[in-house]
């Protein structure tokens, strides 16, 4: 198969998995524009692709680049301005545009509070259910690496729920 | 509460919907994809060629200053003058320019004087880049609100919004023994991107932006 023919393929086969990982790294909904420079920068460096590596863990390890990009981007301007001009943004929080479910709300704002890597692997490992090669391969660090990172990360998870603001408690 | 557990928690993460891409944006981005992808790969490979011809030029150029001088030696030359390190050393330096415009992390440094301010900026910026990304900063520090996002943008510190450069299309070119010109597309806004860049002891200084 040719170049094209493979990165349409590929398009097809990991284009939505691709646009949920942006999704919850970003906190936007709207990213389809980022999904399609992922796949634009595929297809300028298909040459380097290896073959050791899996296309799909190749795909999200561009996504995660472009969207560390954005995530960047975005903070910075939005720290400025929230410093400038002395007031916040009222738009609805991407946890309220990103999940209907209140608990996943409340989970997946305790999921961006960890600090990295621990907040990626539970995106890639938890809410992309990648598996713990896979992982290890988009961020480049070792299986067992993964396997702690992410059960550290389930564990505070849990203890943040018994702090302060728990969800049942206010909810009962 | 004692419903929560880690396999529970493990549990709804593992339920977070997913997203999916419309059918018929499916098929008009794949369109766009390979129509932007086809100019995007010319110049890409354009860039690459023009690259690797100013890189020829940059090694013949400091071989023979290692034949002469013997000051030069070729390791250190190719790590001067290769890509990574130019790239580099131009995202180090907006990256410092970025800290120092986000209020929590300069509240945090001990960056409360002028002088120090732009003392720090020295080691990143080269003149006319470092008077002008510190008189803007400078300014923007002491307005007092009504300070536009146009505004931020329409000025040199504007830098600090664009994406990473390696990550985009770049082009190198060698402007004199010791400077560079670096072009890049800015992938969220795509605009054009230049510095001017000059090498100081073994940093690339960004010395002119234009933009």
């Amino acid at each position: 198969m040719d170049k094209k023919g493979t990165i349409e393929k590929w398009f097809l086969q990991y284009g939505d998995m691709v646009k949920s990982f942006i999704v919850y790294y970003t906190g936007k909904v709207d990213v389809d524009d980022l999904v399609q420079d992922v796949f634009i920068k595929a297809y300028i460096q298909y040459d380097s692709f290896q073959g050791s590596s899996l296309p799909k863990t190749w795909l999200f390890s561009i996504a995660r680049n472009t969207a560390i990009d954005q995530v960047r981007r975005q903070s910075s301007l939005k720290r400025i301005l929230d410093k400038f001009k002395g007031e916040f943004y009222t738009q609805n929080s991407p946890e309220e545009l990103i999940l209907n479910d209140e608990l996943k709300q409340v989970l997946y704002k305790k999921v961006n509070t960890l600090r990295s890597p621990q907040r990626e692997v539970v995106i890639l490992r938890g809410i992309m259910q990648l598996s713990v090669k896979e992982t290890s391969d988009v961020l480049n660090l070792k299986e067992k690496q993964i396997s702690v990172i992410y059960h550290r990360a389930l564990k505070k998870l849990k203890a943040s729920f018994g702090e302060g603001e728990s969800y049942f408690e206010s909810h009962k | 509460l004692n419903r929560i557990n880690e396999d529970f928690i493990e549990k709804e993460i593992n339920a977070f919907p997913q997203f999916e891409i419309e059918q018929d944006q499916k098929e008009k981005m794949l369109q766009e994809i390979f129509s932007n992808q086809v100019n995007r790969s010319d110049r890409y490979q354009g860039v690459l060629s023009k690259y690797k011809y100013v890189m020829a030029l940059a090694a013949t150029f400091l071989i023979s200053l290692t034949l002469v001088f013997g000051w030069v030696n070729n390791r250190n030359a190719e790590q001067l003058f290769g890509e990574t390190k130019i790239l580099t050393d131009i995202d180090v330096s907006i990256q410092k320019l970025r800290n120092l415009s986000i209020p929590y992390i300069y509240d945090k440094s001990n960056l409360d004087t002028d002088i120090k301010v732009k003392d720090y900026l020295s080691k990143y910026y080269g003149n006319p880049a470092l008077n002008e990304v510190f008189l803007t900063w400078k300014q923007l520090r002491e307005q007092d609100g009504d300070i536009t996002e146009e505004e931020i943008e329409n000025t040199k510190l504007n830098i600090i919004f664009t994406t990473n450069p390696q990550n985009a299309d770049f082009l190198i070119e060698k402007t004199s023994v010791n400077t560079v010109s670096v072009t890049w597309k800015d992938e969220m806004t795509g605009a054009t991107k230049k510095v001017v860049c000059k090498l100081e002891g073994e940093r690339w200084l960004i010395s002119e932006i234009k933009q």
